[in-house]
């Protein structure tokens, strides 16, 4: 008999970010064969994308579904202090069921922008931030400046694409006209192929970003021209300020070491204050580079559902908000929950050993597509079909461009919308009866 | 003759408990059954503070005028406890242990002492009142919580120990001294009011101020200040003199002398530089 | 079934005065009875019935609103709503939540709202959170001011093809993004800032294709004519809130005269200049332009006092406003397409320029003559939010009421407007034309906004005030699709409106070089920028003619 071949074109890598929307992926007999024009790390992970699913068990013991929701249930409505977690590598259409279960819970609902790009959105409620989407970079940017972030290794066809030798409409000749700078504390990859690299000194994000704005506004400063500023002289510092001022559109993409850098949200404030007031010269932009595949998503659908972006909790029966409090670092070093539903994360691998350790002593409910280091002590481990390759639904880019990523290979398991559907219900059931 | 309430607490909960209602307007006149039925939420479950607390009245001893008669007493380790004398306007309230998050926040009046540490957010947009802390404080000290412009607008905040970072956050007014050390950018965005430090401050102090005081007592291991501050003169503001007179009253009795000399910064010239640094030549 | 009865009808489609009429439904349509005499009555004795409230121009939906939502968590802090069994919690008073914003308009009596300001490559978020504003009946606005092909499609030099280009290019927009009607914002204009370009008047070239605002509009106006579409072009012109930019707004008018088009937040464009460049209301003039204008429509932008959120495709409107009072600002450059800017703002009745803004709205809205071409809105949040009307509609109603506020104003604004001479005050029917029929008529909803057979079941009962601000806050019953949605003022139940669409004449397809250029520069695949029918589950297509 002959092997079914189905050549799917324009597939949306969901592995990063960038949601590369080219990709082309080769299906034989359901089975993903070959897959052309993704990164290294986009390829890998859809090639392996149907391997290593996890089974459905209760307590490490293999079990049916049906059991492993009501278990699920059980557990979740017995909780007094339950932690809704995740939302980040999968739709928004199952993160809405996450927020209303969270909601219908009365729980507290996070998702991991807590600890990356979370800084970064604290700050927008404080300041504001004038960004752009990644086109605009594409056609238009003519200075591009990469700050605590080295997308050649995490979002390897950022420059290719968008940000540096992508052929743009007033940049037919791609990377030649445009000037690349970056700002890191230490040499990669995406410094050494940028036409100035500022090597800093760590923990001073924001005293440089403080700086370029005194220096971008003309404001008075207490330091000689020598003075070094992140190990830097001012001198340099006001030759990048007047290459920001004389550029036509700029951009600033901003990493973790922005944002997890000393200080957090206020380095964000800061640049994005910055940012705006470059704006009285030219049109100057910055974008948060966001990791996960739709972790943004995740923190629109909080926003147009609850208010708020991240951390928000439900025991008053409506969204409150606040970082720190309601984040999920600080409730699991502070040990507070009591329960948690986790959904498209793997805290096991992401949050740090110690605040980690405490769901280790709680009941988790764990909603995820294949092994890893959660899955194996994670009290019910549903195995769920992985979105844009076995599931189709709704992903926000790094620029927050909503996508709709496809389903290209049928799985044996429900998707995560589906499965978090059955368990809203059987809340709502259990609550009522 | 006047009574003073006692709140023991018999255990500790495993899970935040949020408990505005516990402040003095809210149990003054009330019997012991009254206030045992004050509801507290105790994860997201509404339950009565009885269940969590020996609750107590006697009769308060006279007041010798030295010592300010305590209404409310609370003990126990309330690390746990959130937002206890939140809003709270009027009478005092002494607890003898470690409160969590939002004491005293948007308190407008009375009295809150904490024989103890606290979590974040310690008074919170405050009005009026006054805060003591013996012991120390958590980050984001009589801040704006997040979106606000501005935090504390009034009222007087002590603290013997340590606080951490974001003292005084985007404050509007009011005074704030810490004996100890701080944390990271205190006064940060601050639009007016007085900080002052005995010990010494982590970075970036008065980072993005528009205007407000900050002095730092202390000049050894100073970090280096912004770069957005520029030196004016060294000299002896005649305001010290009367920080000094008020937190005297409050029973902090600085060592410094009413002479002492000010090295003054102005800054935060991005946002304008009307606010100050005071620094101890 | 349902039949109303004893209730004051207004439905000034069909003529009926406020008399006492029964009012049969079945399914979801209104009919011309009768039922069957086991009926499920509703009495609305002492009770106003009309049509339900049809939103011609609101902020809801999409990045703009969810960046503005973002921006102001101390509001969302401070106004709040805990979920029940039938509804979702909610929050924010300027720019509600999603289910929050279904509900309180649902509460205020209305069962249909569009969204304004889609920008094509952000239309699938606009819907998913359509789809999270329960109730209502919904539809959205494409932005095509400032293409890239549009622009390119109008720099054809050969007019038939430039026609036929453009035919092509708006049908694919409106099918690609799913959306109702040709959306205009300060066309060239937000363009020409991404060049750090000043602002454009009517015939400014502008880069990259050397096209002006003149031929935008008139462009766009006559593909919307040709596309037959229900709706006309949306226009948000140049020069929003600038002192003196009546003479530009009646400029546009002139320009455009003959062909429909419906001019939104007008307010917002009929600034006279005072003799020291400062505001002064320009309301006399564009009324009369307007009135001799049949083939216009308008929504008026009333103002509000209170803090609230600017938000728009005007990006550069929203930069200068940044400038002027600082504090936070959003902005979001969108490829090809437009830019967006978000500025909370607080009016304030002791300012001179904010007081004038509020006299100028009321003013266009007294002084055009014919209800059938002027509609209520806020253009919410921008000039205030939605939840206002009922306030708003007293001032219309209440001469008495409006100068007891006029009194409160900054003490100077007698010299700039002329709110004090106007005495005119609308009825309940003229009330139930600016809300609900003008609006359905302009957007050419003929089941909606009447209460004839045929109609949808959306019905309001308000309980009968001489105090119209507490008649309108909170209808007593609102009727969805026959559904009793609202009883006594609270929502007994709650489920997904439709997304209301277009079936155009045409295929929406793009010319050969136009969709070359698309795929060389937009970062999103051709195949996946078009808005798959899974974001609009319960579709309502209009036919366009
Ligand atoms: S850059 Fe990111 S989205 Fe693109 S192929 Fe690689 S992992 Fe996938
Ligand atoms: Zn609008």
């Amino acid at each position: 008999m002959d092997q079914e071949l189905k050549v799917h074109s324009d597939v949306i890598c969901t592995f990063c970010g960038c949601l590369c929307d080219d990709i082309e992926v080769e299906v034989v007999d359901n089975r993903i064969s070959k897959v052309k024009k993704a990164c290294m790390i986009g390829r890998n992970k859809l090639m392996h994308a149907q391997s290593n699913n996890p089974d459905i068990t209760i307590a490490g013991k293999p079990t049916s579904l049906d059991a492993a929701i009501n278990e699920a249930v059980n557990i979740l409505t017995n909780a007094r202090f339950p932690l809704v977690y995740g939302l980040s590598s999968t739709t928004t259409e199952a993160q809405r069921e996450m927020v209303e279960i969270a909601e219908i819970l009365n729980a507290t609902i996070d998702n991991p922008s807590s600890y990356c790009h979370g800084p970064g959105l604290m700050a927008r409620q404080q300041v504001g931030l004038s960004s752009c989407t990644l086109g605009e970079v594409k056609n238009r940017a003519d200075l591009v400046i990469f700050w605590g972030c080295n997308p050649l290794e995490s979002h390897v066809r950022h420059l290719t694409r968008y940000s540096v030798s992508a052929k743009g409409m007033f940049h037919p000749e791609g990377r030649k006209s445009r000037k690349i700078v970056s700002i890191d504390i230490r040499p990669t990859p995406t410094t050494k192929s940028s036409d100035w690299f500022i090597q800093v000194t760590p923990g001073n994000t924001f005293e440089i970003a403080t700086l370029l704005r005194a220096l971008v506004a003309n404001n008075p400063i207490g330091k000689g021209d020598d003075a070094l500023i992140a190990g830097v002289a001012v001198s340099k510092w006001r030759e990048l300020a007047e290459m920001i001022r004389g550029c036509k559109y700029g951009v600033i993409f901003f990493g973790l070491g922005v944002t997890q850098c000393r200080g957090r949200d206020i380095n964000v404030e800061q640049l994005a204050v910055l940012v705006s007031e470059i704006n009285n010269h030219t049109r100057f932009y910055a974008m948060a580079m966001r990791g996960h595949g739709n972790v943004a998503g995740g923190n629109q659908v909080m926003t147009w559902q609850t208010g708020f972006p991240l951390a928000v909790n439900f025991s008053r029966g409506y969204p409150r908000y606040n970082p720190g409090e309601f984040s999920v670092i600080g409730l699991l070093a502070r040990k507070e929950v009591d329960a948690a539903l986790i959904v498209a994360t793997d805290p096991g691998a992401h949050l740090p050993a110690d605040t980690g350790d405490h769901l280790k002593n709680i009941p988790v409910i764990y909603l995820e597509p294949h092994n890893n280091p959660t899955t194996e002590w994670a009290t019910v481990v549903i195995p769920v079909a992985q979105a844009g390759v076995a599931a189709s639904g709704t992903y926000y880019r790094m620029d927050n461009v909503p996508l709709r990523v496809k389903k290209i290979v049928d799985s044996d398991h429900l998707s995560d919308e589906e499965v978090l559907k059955r368990i809203k219900e059987r809340i709502t059931h259990a609550q009522n009866y | 003759m006047k009574s003073q309430i006692q709140l023991t607490l018999k255990k500790i909960p495993d899970i935040p408990v949020e408990a505005e209602n516990i402040k003095p307007e809210n149990m003054a006149g009330k019997t012991i059954s009254e206030i045992k039925a004050i509801p507290i939420l105790v994860g997201k479950c509404w339950e009565p503070a009885g269940d969590w607390f020996d609750i107590g009245i006697k009769e308060s001893p006279e007041s010798d005028s030295e010592k300010p008669v305590i209404d409310l007493f609370i003990k126990g380790d309330l690390t746990r406890f959130k937002r206890i004398g939140e809003g709270m306007s009027q009478g005092s309230m002494r607890i003898d242990g470690t409160v969590g998050f939002h004491a005293g926040a948007k308190m407008c009046g009375g009295e809150l002492i904490i024989n103890g540490n606290t979590g974040d957010y310690l008074g919170a947009h405050m009005k009026a009142g006054l805060i003591v802390v013996n012991g120390n404080a958590g980050h984001y000290i009589a801040a704006a919580y997040r979106g606000h412009a501005k935090g504390m607008a009034g009222g007087t905040i002590i603290i013997k120990g340590n606080a951490g970072q974001m003292l005084g956050a985007r404050m509007r007014r009011g005074l704030i001294y810490v004996t100890g050390d701080c944390g990271d950018a205190p006064g940060f965005n601050m639009k007016a009011g007085t900080i002052i430090i005995g010990g010494t401050p982590g970075a970036r102090a008065g980072a993005r101020m528009v205007r407000g005081t900050i002095m730092l007592l202390n000049k050894d291991n100073l970090p280096e200040l912004l770069p957005t501050f520029t030196y004016n003169c060294t000299y002896t503001p005649s305001f010290w003199g009367i920080a000094r007179g008020v937190l005297s009253k409050m029973g902090v009795q600085s060592e410094a002398g009413t002479d002492l000399l000010f090295k003054r910064y102005s800054g935060d010239t991005n946002e304008g530089g009307r606010g100050e640094i005071l620094i101890s030549a | 079934m349902l039949r109303i009865i004893n209730g004051k009808v207004y439905d000034p489609v069909n003529r009926i005065h406020g008399e006492i009429r029964d009012i049969c439904i079945r399914d979801q349509k209104i009919v011309e009875g009768p039922l069957p005499p086991e009926t499920e009555i509703i009495d609305a004795k002492g009770c106003v019935v009309m049509p339900g409230g049809v939103e011609i121009h609101s902020h809801v939906a999409g990045a703009k609103v969810n960046n503005g939502r973002m921006l102001c968590p101390e509001d969302s802090a401070d106004h709040f709503r805990a979920h029940t069994e039938i509804l979702r919690s909610g929050c924010n008073g300027v720019v509600p939540t999603t289910f929050l914003t279904g509900y309180e308009y649902a509460r205020l009596g209305y069962t249909t709202l569009f969204e304004a300001a889609v920008p094509p490559l952000k239309a699938r978020h606009a819907h998913e959170e359509l789809r999270d504003t329960p109730i209502l009946d919904t539809g959205c606005y494409t932005v095509m001011g400032n293409n890239y092909l549009v622009m390119k499609a109008l720099n054809e030099p050969d007019e038939i093809s430039r026609r036929e280009k453009l035919m092509g290019v708006v049908a694919w927009l409106l099918e690609s993004t799913r959306g109702y009607a040709v959306k205009i914002v300060n066309p060239g204009g937000v363009e020409n800032w991404k060049w750090n370009r000043g602002l454009v008047d009517l015939d400014t070239p502008v880069p990259p294709f050397d096209v002006t605002p003149r031929m935008i509009m008139t462009g766009l106006a006559r593909t919307a004519y040709e596309l037959k579409l229900p709706h006309p072009i949306h226009l948000h012109t140049n020069h929003l809130g600038e002192p003196g930019n009546m003479a530009y707004t009646l400029e546009t008018m002139k320009a455009l005269s003959g062909s429909r088009a419906h001019f939104t937040h007008l307010q917002f464009h009929s600034y006279d200049k005072s003799k020291r460049g400062g505001f002064a209301s320009g309301a006399v003039a564009i009324a009369e332009y307007f009135n001799n204008h049949p083939e216009f429509t308008c929504d008026a932008g009333l103002i509000v006092f209170g803090p609230t959120m600017t938000m728009t495709a005007d990006a550069p409107m929203e930069f200068s406003l940044h400038q002027m009072k600082g504090g936070k600002w959003s902005n979001l450059d969108i490829e090809m397409e437009t830019g967006s800017g978000v500025v909370p703002i607080k009016y304030q009745p002791d300012s001179l320029v904010n007081a004038v803004q509020w006299c100028l709205g009321l003013e266009l809205m007294l002084l055009i003559n014919d209800p059938w071409r002027v509609f209520l809105s806020t253009d919410h949040p921008n000039a205030g939010p939605f939840t206002s009307y009922p306030l708003l509609i007293k001032l219309l109603m209440d001469r008495d009421f409006r100068m007891s506020w006029y009194e409160m104003l900054h003490p100077k604004v007698k010299e700039y407007t002329c709110l004090h001479d106007l005495t005119r005050e609308y009825s309940l029917e003229e009330i139930a034309i600016v809300t609900r029929s003008g609006p359905a008529r302009a957007l050419g909803l003929k089941n909606r906004g009447h209460l004839g057979a045929g109609a949808y079941a959306d019905v309001a009962i308000y309980p009968f005030f001489d105090d119209k601000q507490k008649m309108f806050s909170s209808a007593s019953y609102l009727i969805k699709d026959g559904r009793v949605v609202v009883r006594d003022g609270a929502i007994k139940e709650s489920f997904s409106g439709r997304a209301l669409g277009l079936e155009l004449p045409v295929k929406g397809e793009l010319a050969g070089d136009l969709k070359e250029y698309f795929e060389q520069y937009s970062t999103v695949a051709f195949s996946n920028y078009r808005v798959e029918e899974e974001y609009t589950p319960r579709p309502e297509l209009i036919r366009c003619g």
